[in-house]
């Protein structure tokens, strides 16, 4: 199965924020693309992710243009973005409820991906009294409801204790072992580490980058 | 509908705290509605003033000006006039049976009609002045009124008498005629009868105010609720988007359960005031009727027509939650927003007290429209014409709303 992103275009008013980038991805790979704050990273995997719209250019899954289709772009694609996609004063588990039906709430909760993200630990936590940690897993729990075969995370790890940095790592594994696509933006070297490519982001073009460069050398090229 | 559902779960574990910030505004309105409905009643209330005269009333003009005195007081304070000697007078003083008194000399009024000035001896306690002014404006303003329409009347009458050469009864026709002439002033304040007719549609201007300052407590309420419903952080809109609940589903699900809030915190006020009805009875009854008369069953219909202005100004608060990105920010609008618009709305003060531009403007908002239907309800029409502009501005905010949303879910 394969993942083609096209010849994406953005431009936000007079700034071209992604200048025909291109990526194709396949199963069981994880892809990781740097760069500076503000060089466009997260429009990048919001339009992979069907979030925004791309002034030009496709996303193809199995040959597919899933970018203007947001439903049939949800069932392929899970999305995990920077920010937090939960509602505070409810607890884990009705926020899982959301996403999840309750058969297969009670499934993944006892042997699935939520088992695996340790969510059965908090269930009844309201989200306005959990952690940085908690929150980021329980938000990954609630974008992989649909297991989809591609998973996109801007900056999943940013901010979290080892620990749960290590979780997510031990989760990350694994999907890519069950053959999903994994797409990351990331800052941090020990996430290079998960990835088969890396690409650089900067003044609208991608750039593939030597995965056995060190971080000085990666720094330059930021 | 998941994402309505989950809004309504989210609405009823905020409901405790939401509902503890709608008390205690609506105690703050109430005290301010309660202490208005005092000075009304005060105001209502004349003060009498006991005067001692002491002279020879049964003069017959002298009796007519105490009585034109006693006709024509305009002033907050009700003169008692009493006749006694000067003993009396001087005793009911030092007791403070009276405030003051008055020796009026022999042939007073009959100086007067001549142009001669007789002093009146004015004897109080009272040096700030107070009554005293008043009386002697009173009689200054009787005497002048006499003089002026009598002796116009009087002296073209002597001039005709003596030049058709009848002047032997000049000064009985005289007297005739001045006593005809302070009968007729004496009757003229009865020719006009005042009644007071309201300041809005037939209202008591205590009955205006709980109008306008429900409208405002109402206006106040989206304040407890910035919290949950002003956002900097859009992802889970987003998310939802790409599951197939778009933007204008979104604002219906959140706004419904904003709006179920709203009257959970309505219902609640009300049960209080329900349940406190005789401290609301003792604080309004007097100069608000209805609320006198605050029944179970009045309640629940209260309740239900109250639905309907909730709904406009649940929109408009839900449009400003729409607009701000922080919780500061949110409250601050919703505030200042409330203040600023109940008060150009006519609910602060009647709508006619205000410029006719800022009067016509202010009815046309949703504040103003919310309180013209709160006044009809109080005249017992609840389905009246202002119905149909708060459907109109219910359905046109939710759109902006919803507008609004799909704005911030397409910027990253």
């Amino acid at each position: 199965m394969e993942l083609e992103i096209l010849d994406i275009h953005k431009v936000f008013g007079k700034r071209i924020v992604l200048d025909g980038v291109s990526i194709s991805a396949l199963s069981g790979s994880c892809i990781g693309i740097l760069g500076r704050n503000g060089c466009g990273k997260s429009t990048l995997l919001s339009i992979i992710a069907g979030i925004t719209r791309a002034d030009r250019g496709q996303v193809l899954w199995q040959g597919k243009d899933i970018s203007k289709k947001r439903t049939l772009g949800s069932k392929i694609v899970g999305y995990v973005p920077q920010g937090t996609p939960l509602m505070d004063e409810l607890t884990a588990v009705d926020n899982l409820r959301l996403w999840y039906d309750k058969i297969e709430l009670v499934r993944s909760l006892e042997s699935g991906v939520l088992a695996e993200l340790g969510i059965g630990e908090f269930l009844k936590t309201p989200v306005n009294k959990m952690s940085g940690g908690m929150k980021k897993r329980l938000s990954i729990g609630c974008s992989v409801a649909n297991d989809p075969p591609v998973l996109l995370l801007d900056e999943p790890t940013a901010a979290l204790d080892m620990p749960c940095r290590s979780t997510i790592y031990s989760y990350l594994e694994g999907c890519k072992k069950a053959g999903k696509i994994l797409i990351l933006t990331t800052h941090t070297p020990e996430e290079f580490a998960l990835c088969d490519k890396l690409y650089v982001l900067k003044d609208g073009t991608l750039k593939e980058c030597n995965m056995n460069a060190s971080t000085e050398e990666i720094a330059k090229l930021l | 509908m998941k994402y309505a559902g989950m809004q309504i779960k989210m609405i009823l574990r905020f409901l405790p705290k939401a509902a503890l910030v709608s008390v205690v505004l609506f105690a703050a309105v109430f005290i301010l509605l309660s202490s208005f409905s005092d000075d009304a009643r005060s105001g209502e209330e004349y003060s009498v003033i006991n005067v001692g005269v002491v002279g020879e009333t049964d003069e017959t003009f002298l009796g007519f000006g105490i009585g034109v005195i006693q006709a024509m007081d305009s002033s907050r304070s009700i003169v008692n006039m009493q006749n006694m000697t000067e003993a009396d007078a001087r005793f009911k003083l030092q007791n403070g049976a009276i405030s003051a008194y008055m020796v009026i000399p022999e042939g007073f009024i009959s100086s007067v009609t001549r142009g001669e000035v007789k002093q009146i001896d004015y004897v109080t306690y009272d040096t700030t002045g107070g009554i005293g002014t008043v009386l002697k404006e009173e009689l200054l303003h009787a005497v002048s009124v006499m003089l002026v329409h009598s002796q116009k009347g009087v002296y073209a009458m002597q001039n005709a008498v003596i030049s058709r050469g009848m002047s032997e009864n000049l000064g009985k026709n005289t007297d005739e005629l001045n006593l005809k002439y302070f009968s007729l002033i004496l009757n003229r304040p009865d020719a006009i009868d005042v009644k007071v007719d309201g300041v809005s549609n037939g209202l008591s201007l205590a009955e205006y105010l709980l109008c306008g300052l429900s409208v405002l407590w109402l206006s106040l309420g989206g304040i407890a609720f910035c919290p949950l419903y002003v956002k900097k952080d859009h992802s889970l809109g987003r998310m939802l988007r790409r599951g197939g609940c778009g933007a204008f589903e979104q604002t219906l699900s959140e706004f419904a359960a904003f709006y179920f809030g709203t009257l959970a915190q309505l219902a609640t006020v009300l049960a209080l005031a329900f349940l406190g009805r005789t401290t609301v009875s003792d604080a309004l009854g007097d100069s608000i009727p209805i609320a006198s008369e605050i029944t179970l069953f009045g309640i629940a219909k209260l309740f239900v027509y109250l639905c309907i202005p909730v709904l406009m100004i649940c929109a408009l608060q839900f449009f400003a939650f729409m607009l701000c990105d922080n919780a500061v920010s949110g409250i601050a609008l919703q505030f200042f927003g409330a203040v600023c618009l109940c008060y150009v709305g006519g609910c602060m003060y009647p709508s006619d007290f205000l410029p006719e531009v800022v009067s016509a403007i202010g009815n046309a908002l949703p504040v103003g429209v919310a309180r013209e239907y709160l006044c009809h309800l109080m005249n017992g029409n609840a389905m009246n014409i202002t119905v149909l502009f708060i459907a109109a501005y219910s359905a046109l905010l939710i759109g902006a709303s919803a507008f609004v949303r799909r704005i911030r879910l397409n910027n990253i």
